[in-house]
């Protein structure tokens, strides 16, 4: 994943979930300050990105994000992360 | 559209002894390998063998399982209930898949060109190369190499919103009532 498409994803999930703070957990958090053409292929991870909220205590946004952008969703089908 | 959707899945820790002794056959069928492939990793001394009974050798049962690595996460296992609706779909319309899949493999390398994401791609490639069997049995295995190629899925466009949802929705309830306490 390259920084561009994370920065499309956390757009996408802050705005479906009407949340502006959104943790990105795992190894594509490292694109948050470089980009990857300052990285080794490794650090670009998979074509996924792993978020979570800060205040979420029955993961409603979570699933909701993953109900609308997740794994195989048509989002994913679209533009392929 | 009708739709089978069956899953392998081991049950790792559930109410039982795991450090009880066990045939290098039961070994063979938790690993999901050959019952010379455990013979071999006995031999290789990567599986120790604690005692031998004729011919038979007996191996620690938490040894076996120390080789298939810790427990998926939520969001792997999530993943594997989604491919495992994938693979429903594979067994009753093969072609159709597989082609949407390779299709999805060329629009997806694109994308994902010069990423760790191209280099799954490739792998995904060699994989629908190599038989539905195995694709099969990559679409569900909790194997590290298969839980991380289904991070990087092409199967996307085959399951309907409405399918997916509900296996969702079902996915949830079992993690719920069957995991909550791993959390």
């Amino acid at each position: 994943m390259t920084r561009e498409q994370l920065a499309h994803v956390l757009r996408a999930v802050s705005r479906i979930a009407e949340d502006p703070d959104v943790l990105v957990i795992g190894s594509q958090s490292i694109l948050g300050s470089y980009s990857e053409d300052e990285l080794p292929p490794e650090a670009t991870g998979s074509m996924e990105v792993d978020t979570a909220f800060f205040i979420d205590p029955d993961q409603a946004k979570s699933d909701l994000v993953d109900a609308m952008i997740g794994e195989l969703s048509q989002f994913h089908n679209e533009f392929g992360y | 559209m009708a739709c089978v959707v069956f899953f392998v899945f081991e049950a790792h820790n559930e109410g039982m002894d795991t450090t009880r002794l066990i045939a290098t056959g039961e070994a063979a069928r938790l690993l999901g390998c050959s019952r010379q492939h455990v013979v071999d990793l006995c031999d290789e001394g990567k599986l120790a063998v604690v005692r031998k009974g004729g011919s038979h050798r007996y191996v620690r049962r938490s040894d076996v399982l120390g080789l298939l690595g810790p427990p998926l996460t939520r969001d792997q296992e999530k993943s594997r209930w989604l491919h495992g609706a994938i693979a429903g779909h594979l067994v009753t319309e093969p072609d159709l898949v597989l082609t949407r899949a390779r299709e999805n493999l060329d629009r997806f390398s694109k994308v994902h060109a010069g990423t760790m994401a191209e280099r799954w791609l490739d792998l995904w490639r060699l994989t629908l190369n190599s038989g539905l069997d195995h694709v099969l049995t990559v679409l569900v295995s909790d194997a590290p190499e298969a839980t991380e190629l289904r991070q990087n899925s092409p199967f996307t466009g085959i399951l309907s919103e409405e399918e997916r949802k509900r296996v969702l929705d079902s996915f949830r309830n079992h993690w719920h009532s069957e995991h909550a306490h791993d959390a």
